[in-house]
């Protein structure tokens, strides 16, 4: 019984102090009622401050800021990604764009480098009908001896042999021209001899000595040779040959040194008269289509390359145009240039016709054109 | 809805947009704190630093170490204050703190933990000689000076386990279940460590007088 009594006791007098009827508590408080230092208070409300300023969101319990972190470093990844992945697109795209003409060229210069076996200018020098093998741009580097060619064998000869006596009777009758012609050796500006042509030997633009043309045609080769840079950089000039320095081409130093020289350009009208002798009419006539057309070939040669830069900058020859096409253009100009030396007008009528319908866009040699229509005039007022 | 209801439903509202933030719960300044507010900070130092600092006071008997385990009470509740979330009790929770800290400070001074700590029972204590059945009040007889010197003697007589739950239920006012949360012993120890505490304490001044 003591156990249960003691229990309650013991339980009363706990239940008495913990309802604050005890005078134990009274007793404990009157020992004192201690405080901590002043400098402990400043310390501890210091140390508080200072961890609210240093995390002013300690919080993590809040979801919004619990994830301000993670969001702000993912938008700064994705930002960057999109950036990078931009700028690597647009340098592809520029480097795509720089390289784009690379192939244009190449093609163009492998081309040219097997320019040596096409020889439309070697091959309408030697042969009239002799298409040339391969249509490919003309190299202006072969009218030198095409042009000397020209010289030695006035007028150019024909597969029919027409044109053969008419050649042999033109150059009967300008032989005693060939040693002034021989001998001009540029010190006689050509004033008579017209520029595309002429009636004889006589009349015929002298070969100017290298030394004297190439002074000029050096730097004019250069001008042109920047300018088919040029127009090859806007991606036009994707068949046009390069002219290469230091060939001396007569039919571009021809045009070149009468470029330069516009004065010395006679007029049309003097050719005949004042340089050609007196030969038959027929014979004439003939030997100045057979001469006057084999000078053709350096102005059309001239013109073709004039009249390529010209449509490639117009945008007529397109950037699509092929070296096929082209070629096939200068051959059929060839063609008519041969046909016109041979004296046959209407068949040379027939191809320019042919020419002009296939190749609209290309713009006829007035060369061609001027000296069809005066064979076309001459045979209109020969009498029949 | 009667007027009556809906004037006190304006007073309320009005007493409680008026109320300070002293008037809030120990729990509400101290998510304050977390959230950033230093002031609640300081509402609660200044309702809680006598008793915690009294209670480490009357255990380790020296004023100066008694301010250095009670400065790191309270750098450890700063330092806490992101991760605080209501579990219990604010005073709970910041005696359990002191109290941890004071077992690592027997700890540090190479003292072993006392064994007060560890009983589950309390032993060799005859609660018969502790009870006073008559009645009478022997504290009640002393001169204050007398009492309060006594009893402070006696209190630091009282095994550290018994003295602590005397202490935290006389500074933090806590009731035996959060002596026994405070303490980490289950409730029954911490109703027998009281017990026998306030037993020893009316027999030593039974005697004194």
């Amino acid at each position: 019984m003591k156990a249960p009594k003691m229990n309650h006791a013991e339980d009363k007098i706990l239940d008495e102090y913990l309802a604050g009827k005890s005078h134990l508590s009274a007793s404990y408080k009157s020992i004192g009622m201690d405080l901590p230092g002043i400098e402990v208070d400043s310390a501890i409300l210091a140390a508080s401050r200072r961890e609210v300023h240093a995390r002013p969101y300690a919080s993590g319990t809040n979801g919004w800021r619990k994830w301000q972190i993670p969001f702000s470093i993912a938008a700064v990844l994705v930002v960057s990604a999109s950036l990078t992945l931009t700028m690597v697109d647009y340098q592809k795209n520029a480097d795509q764009a720089s390289l784009a003409p690379a192939p244009m060229i190449v093609a163009e210069e492998s081309k040219t480098s097997r320019g040596d076996s096409l020889e439309p200018l070697k091959s309408v020098d030697i042969q009239a009908d002799e298409l040339p093998a391969a249509a490919a741009p003309p190299r202006v580097r072969k009218l030198e001896p095409v042009e000397r060619n020209k010289q030695k064998m006035l007028p150019v000869p024909s597969p029919d042999g027409k044109a053969a006596k008419a050649d042999s009777a033109a150059r009967d009758s300008a032989k005693p021209a060939s040693p002034s012609i021989e001998s001009r050796t540029g010190a006689e500006p050509p004033s008579t001899i017209p520029q595309s042509f002429p009636a004889t030997a006589q009349g015929r633009r002298s070969v100017e000595p290298a030394a004297e043309i190439n002074m000029p045609a050096q730097s004019e080769l250069s001008r042109i040779d920047k300018t088919e840079n040029v127009a090859r950089k806007e991606g036009a000039l994707a068949s046009v040959p390069r002219l290469p320095h230091g060939d001396n081409t007569v039919g571009e130093r021809s045009r070149i040194a009468t470029a330069s020289a516009p004065s010395a350009a006679p007029a049309k009208g003097t050719v005949m008269a004042d340089s050609i002798q007196p030969p038959p009419a027929r014979p004439s006539a003939s030997a100045a289509k057979k001469s006057v057309a084999a000078d053709a070939t350096t102005d059309n040669r001239r013109n073709s390359v004039t009249a390529q830069e010209e449509m490639r900058k117009s945008g007529q020859l397109g950037d699509s145009a092929t070296v096929a096409a082209y070629g096939a253009a200068q051959t059929l100009l060839a063609k008519i240039e041969a046909l016109l030396r041979e004296g046959k007008t209407e068949e040379a009528e027939r191809n320019l016709a042919e020419f002009k319908n296939r190749f609209p866009n290309y713009v006829t040699p007035e060369s061609i054109t001027e000296e069809l229509s005066k064979q076309r005039a001459a045979l209109n007022a020969e009498p029949k | 809805m009667p007027r009556s209801a809906i004037f006190a439903m304006g007073k309320m509202s009005a007493t409680l947009a008026a109320m300070s933030p002293a008037d809030d719960t120990d729990e509400a300044l101290m998510l304050r704190y977390r959230d950033g507010d230093a002031a609640g900070f300081e509402i609660l130092y200044a309702r809680h630093k006598g008793g915690v600092f009294r209670y480490l006071l009357r255990q380790c008997r020296t004023r100066a170490i008694a301010e250095e385990l009670f400065q790191e009470v309270w750098l450890n509740l700063i330092k806490a204050r992101a991760s605080y979330a209501v579990r219990a009790q604010f005073s709970t929770y910041l005696y359990s703190v002191a109290h941890n800290r004071l077992i690592d400070h027997y700890r540090e001074t190479g003292r072993e933990v006392p064994k007060s700590y560890t009983q589950q029972t309390e032993d060799g204590d005859n609660m018969d000689n502790l009870t006073a059945t008559d009645g009478n009040q022997p504290d009640a007889l002393l001169s204050a000076r007398q009492g309060a010197m006594a009893f402070l003697r006696l209190l630091e007589g009282l095994p550290e386990a018994q003295r602590e739950a005397f202490l935290l239920h006389e500074e933090a006012a806590m009731s035996v279940e959060q002596i026994a949360a405070a303490t980490s012993v289950s409730v029954e120890t911490a109703k027998s460590r009281l017990r026998y505490a306030l037993g020893k304490l009316r027999q030593g001044l039974q005697e004194v007088v």
